[in-house]
């Protein structure tokens, strides 16, 4: 194999390296997300730039701009097509006007040049792009002015008296027309539903002089489209009994367009999820008085963010989803208690059923702190109202996506093997994290040998530089060595590797070699015991499209797959033995600060079942807070709950299933006033008491680091039947 | 034995329309639907034979001979095996139908029509000398392309949930309609039998009109269909699943309108599940990369043309029949509003929901198919006697709480 190795500087390189990957190695098409944070002076100039652009036919340049704020460098950028919210350009007015202190973070949507135009600017003259760096949780976001929440009330107790609980979910394919999420044939719960794919034909919409984004039925702007429940009541009464039709209309199914759509199919995990968390039969008159009091905010990804495994685009969606959920759900809470159905903001229970593999697992990944961030605003509202953010453990405990060297043990050893797939379509990216400290300073060296002989780095990784496998012009594998600023003011240097797909997708495109590509660590000046974790990214095969990715992961003789005697898969970090590990698998976004992470087990035994990934975290989570059901049994897999279509019943499994169990409980929970506390404390007494499953008593020994305090047997909570009587005929 | 033997049986109903059927005709399998066997065989006429020799005797003159049959009665079909009763129905409903093509002023495109065959009565539809049941058209093939392919491109997205139910739906789409009837080979034997006739009768007119208008397959306009079946040898519009799926909904529905009626009051939802699973079938269709949406479109607006047809001199009505017409150049990119088309036929919809079918307005009088004499008659009016439960009586008033609202 020919080839050789070649290596560039990225000091100061603003995005992710698997969002730089895509970008400009696999040269992905269309506009992204890009944060970037500007000083007053450079703030005055894209509102200027703006201004000049979008306002011309809505009204004149607002008058707190001067000439002086015209900068070609902006302008440009500006007119190559970075486009800007509404909401995001009146905030900028608004900074603007003010003092011309600090700075102000604001999104841009751009395209591929205009990226290239603001990394250029970055780093000089008040510009920064952030879409690396967690955002700084007390700044918080200004609020949009999609849903503007009214300005805050004087401090009220929290909770109202109704037991009302606002169920939010951010997921993928929500049926949002289905029955279960209904008050009556007519009548929807969701009081506030974002599509954030856009809608119009795959154009992005103009942002300033395009639909109005203010307080409307059916809003439309650059993160996607909003209805209310008035909107999508009056497409429910619009097409009786026939959610397909209420989805066509929404623009969510179109045969025409080849766009993925989920809510096509039979079996949607958003729509499975939400009914765990918040699905009622609205028929029956006792489960429609519960259901009258779980008011559902619903936020349904991008497709392309959804499909795009590199991970690097969900930070800005989620972002984007958090603070609209935010200003959903005080706009819900301001009208209960201006109805006078409750005397504080609502306490909110969050479902996001998603988890990958590779991060920082220290909490301090993006998508972590944006959680975090999102739960202590939230708590912050006046009368402190309860927020919890339920997530999913993971089910990556067999994918052997996981591995860690202690230096002076197991390190130094023979490079390790990552077996890539062949088929793939799609890049995999390994990421190698070395513990926290406080420099910059290089500590160690990685090399990578593509497989059958291929020729070995000639040098090894140096900090702050690109090292790529180049065959003529052509990047095939690149080594990105970087050390990475946590919040806390201290470092991680890491090493992420990105390696090109093993097969064209129909596009011709090169190829990287399949196979077992030895990964060589070497220590320089890392201290006995520390510890060097390796994570690949999730990389398995997206539902509703044609399959692409092939989970890439680490080979090792000394990993025990089954068990000698029984010949069943091993379910238990306990008993890894050599670098690849069962035990720190957990998913990285389920590592964070505050959060409510759910194992899953199995009705019939109460045992983990064998995918849920295990604790503990490189942060100090020993593992989830708790786990739920999430398999009937060895042989029945799954759960039920709705299909898509009102009326069908489907099977799903994997631990995104036990975690809207936790959050409906969760909810329970917050309608009679009781906290997650206390969730937790009735699990840990249920487990001292023993739990009676279908077979008889689950065995007592539990492990923290698979199933937190225990297992949730829901109905600790069980609201008071609102009124007695038999359900419905049925 | 399931009613997918049962009509495989009786005839070669539909599927492939027929290419893997019409073996009922050539064979004599216990034919009926009751394991009937003939009685002799060629082992046992031997024994017949010796049999009759010690048994027979002198020879003794009858008496009496046995009544002459009353001429061409219905009532005689009692008495015939089914594969004959197939035979006497097929000449009949076959009878009522003749087709025609003429050229379409306002497309160019050649407009292909199924008539009323009835001579004596018709001259009153704007010069035709026949009835007009019902006009296609067709799309160009510029049309096909840029309106009609990208949806069957999207609709591969469900090829792998729908398989089962697009491979069981290659022999037999009945099957799919008994789940909102008990149809079942014994206890509805006589419902099966109509709608395996009401099909014998319907394919060979969809087939002269799919021969007509010649349109071509996806397969042919675009390399990366990839249809997960065997792309049928004959032209793709109007849709034979469409037509047979349309047309048993429509006749199953009228039925059973009674016992409907009975079970829900005025709500039609007996008919609204039988026509969302005739939807369903004509989608697959797409789905498996076979049609085009419009082709589902013609062959709905044609199935449930020749449902209200057969249904109406069935049922002996005396009025007037007005049909339909299918301006398949004017339907654009439009997916499958079945719904739409299914309003508009039966008058509940505006006649703009659904602008690309018009009415004929040429009404012609309704051949009368008499009571006594017709085959065809008495074979509905067995059918309909399957469909008379009546409701239970009803019970005292549940006082639990209050439903939704």
């Amino acid at each position: 194999m020919a080839g050789r190795w070649k290596s560039f500087d990225i000091t100061g390189l603003s995005e992710s390296p698997e969002a730089h990957w895509m970008r400009t190695v696999m040269a992905r098409p269309g506009p992204q997300w890009c944060s970037i944070r500007l000083s007053w002076t450079m703030a005055r100039r894209f509102a200027s730039a703006f201004s000049r652009r979008f306002m011309a036919e809505a009204s004149a340049e607002p008058d707190f701009l001067k000439e002086a704020d015209r900068v070609a460098e902006v302008d440009d950028l500006v007119e190559r097509g970075a486009l800007i919210t509404r909401s995001g350009y009146a905030a900028l007015c608004r900074f603007c006007r003010g003092s011309g202190a600090g700075s102000i973070e604001t999104d841009l949507l751009a395209r591929g040049e205009a990226i290239d135009g603001l990394c250029k600017m970055a780093g000089g003259d008040g510009l920064d792009v952030t879409d690396i760096g967690p955002p700084d949780p007390d700044q918080g976001t200004a609020p949009t002015q999609l849903l503007a929440p009214e300005p805050a009330q004087p401090a009220r107790a929290a909770g109202g008296g109704d037991g009302e609980v606002i169920v939010a979910i951010i997921d993928d394919g929500i049926g949002v027309a289905n029955h279960r999420f209904r008050l009556s044939g007519t009548e929807t719960r969701i009081e506030y539903f974002l599509d954030m794919n856009c809608q119009a034909g795959g154009s992005v919409p103009d942002a300033v002089t395009g639909a109005d984004t203010g307080v409307g039925e059916v809003a439309a702007d650059l993160n996607g489209t909003t209805w209310t429940k008035r909107a999508l009541d009056r497409l429910l009464a619009e097409h009786p009994e026939d959610d397909e039709a209420v989805y066509r209309a929404m623009g969510m199914i179109d045969p025409r367009s080849g766009r993925r759509q989920p809510l096509k199919h039979a079996v949607t995990h958003g729509t499975h999820v939400l009914d765990l968390a918040a699905g009622y039969d609205h028929r029956d008159p006792a489960e429609r008085e519960i259901a009258r009091r779980r008011p559902i905010i619903a936020v349904q990804l991008p497709s392309d963010i959804v499909v795009d495994r590199s991970d690097s685009r969900m930070p800005q969606a989620l972002k984007n989803a958090l603070q609209w959920i935010e200003d959903a759900a005080c706009t819900l809470s301001e009208r209960a208690m201006a109805e006078g159905r409750s005397d504080g903001y609502l306490p909110v229970v969050l479902n996001f059923s998603f988890g990958v593999f590779a991060g920082p697992h220290d909490g301090m990944g993006q998508v972590e702190q944006r959680i975090s961030a999102f739960i202590d605003r939230y708590r912050k509202l006046p009368g402190e109202p309860q927020c919890e953010v339920v997530l999913p453990a993971g089910n990556g405990l067999q994918a052997r996506a996981v591995a860690q060297f202690e230096v002076g043990t197991s390190l130094p050893a023979e490079p390790l093997v990552w077996r890539v797939q062949p088929d793939d379509k799609t890049s995999s990216f390994l990421q190698i994290w070395l513990p926290s400290k406080e420099d910059r300073t290089q500590q160690v060296r990685v090399s990578i040998k593509p497989p059958r002989n291929g020729p070995e780095s000639d040098a090894d990784s140096e900090l702050n530089r690109a090292l790529d496998w180049m065959i003529e012009n052509e990047t095939f594998v690149r080594l990105y060595h970087q050390s990475v600023a946590q919040p806390d003011g201290r470092f991680r240097e890491r090493i992420t590797i990105a390696m090109r797909p093993t097969e064209p997708d129909g596009d011709g495109i090169a190829t990287s070699p399949a196979g077992p590509w030895e990964v060589r660590i070497v220590n320089d000046s890392l201290e006995e015991k520390a510890t060097i974790d390796l994570r690949i990214q999730r990389d398995d095969p997206i539902a509703f499209e044609r399959p692409k990715g092939r989970q890439s992961y680490f080979d090792h003789p000394d990993y025990p797959m089954f068990d000698p005697v029984s010949g069943r898969l091993i379910n238990d970090g306990a008993r890894d033995a050599g670098p690849v590990r069962r035990r720190g698998t957990l998913s990285a976004y389920a590592t964070g600060r505050d959060t409510v992470v759910v194992g899953g087990y199995r009705r019939t035994d109460g045992e983990p079942v064998d995918y849920s990934s295990s604790g503990p975290a490189t942060s100090d989570r020993p593992g989830p807070n708790l786990s739920a059901v999430c398999e009937e049994g060895p042989t029945l897999r799954g759960v039920l709950a709705a299909g898509t279509r009102t009326g069908a019943s489907v099977v799903m499994n994997g631990t995104s299933v036990a975690a809207p169990v936790v959050a409906r409980e969760l909810a329970d929970a917050f309608a009679c006033g009781k906290t997650l506390g206390d969730l937790l404390d009735a699990v840990e007494k249920d487990e001292l008491k023993g739990i009676v499953g279908p077979h008889g008593v689950y065995r007592k020994e539990i492990s923290e680091e698979r199933q937190g305090v225990g297992r949730l047997v829901p109905g600790h909570f069980a609201p008071a039947p609102a009124s007695v009587g038999e359900p419905a005929d049925g | 034995m399931p009613i997918s033997s049962y009509l495989a049986m009786l005839n070669g109903e539909n599927g492939e329309n027929g290419e893997n059927g019409e073996n009922g005709e050539n064979g004599e399998f216990g034919l009926g639907g009751r394991p009937v066997r003939r009685l002799v065989s060629p082992y046992t006429s031997g024994a017949l034979i010796s049999a009759r020799d010690g048994t027979v005797g002198p020879w003794q003159d009858p008496k009496n001979p046995p009544q002459e049959r009353e001429p061409d009665r219905a009532g005689a079909m009692e008495d015939w095996p089914a594969r004959v009763r197939a035979h006497v129905v097929d000449f009949d409903l076959g009878s009522t139908l003749r087709f025609s093509t003429d050229a379409d002023a306002a497309s160019a495109a050649p407009g292909v029509t199924i008539h009323d065959n009835n001579a004596q009565n018709n001259g009153n539809d704007n010069g035709s000398t026949f009835g007009k049941i019902v006009t296609l058209t067709r799309p160009t093939p510029h049309q096909f392309f840029t309106e009609q392919l990208a949806h069957v491109r999207g609709y591969a997205d469900l090829r792998r949930e729908r398989s089962a139910e697009i491979l069981a739906q290659l022999s037999d789409i009945t099957t799919f309609f008994g789940g909102a009837g008990y149809l079942h080979p014994e206890r509805a034997r006589w419902t099966i039998e109509l709608i395996g006739s009401l099909l014998r009768a319907v394919v060979p007119a969809e087939m002269r009109l799919k021969h007509a208008l010649g349109c071509r397959r996806p397969v042919e306009y675009c390399a990366q269909i990839n249809p997960m079946i065997q792309t049928p040898g004959h032209g793709t519009l109007p849709s034979g699943h469409a037509t047979e799926s349309f047309l048993i909904a429509y006749v199953f529905s009228e039925l059973a309108r009674g016992q409907e009626h009975a079970i829900y009051g005025g709500a039609r939802v007996w008919r609204d599940q039988l026509m969302r699973q005739a939807a369903r079938i004509a989608v697959n269709r797409v789905v498996a990369g076979v049609h085009f949406p419009v082709d589902n479109a013609a062959g709905e607006l044609l199935g449930l043309s020749l449902g209200k047809y057969f249904v109406s001199i069935c049922r002996g009505a005396t009025g007037q029949f007005d049909g339909w017409k299918f301006n398949a150049h004017t339907y654009g990119t439009r997916d499958f509003p079945w719904d739409k088309i299914l309003g508009v036929f039966e008058g509940q919809l505006d006649a703009s929901e659904a602008p690309f079918m018009e009415s004929l307005d040429a009404p012609f009088t309704l051949p009368v198919l008499d009571l006594d004499r017709s085959p065809v008659r008495w074979l509905w009016e067995k059918a309909q006697g399957e469909w008379m439960l009546p409701a239970a009586a009803t019970p005292e008033p549940d006082k639990s709480g209050t439903a939704e609202g």
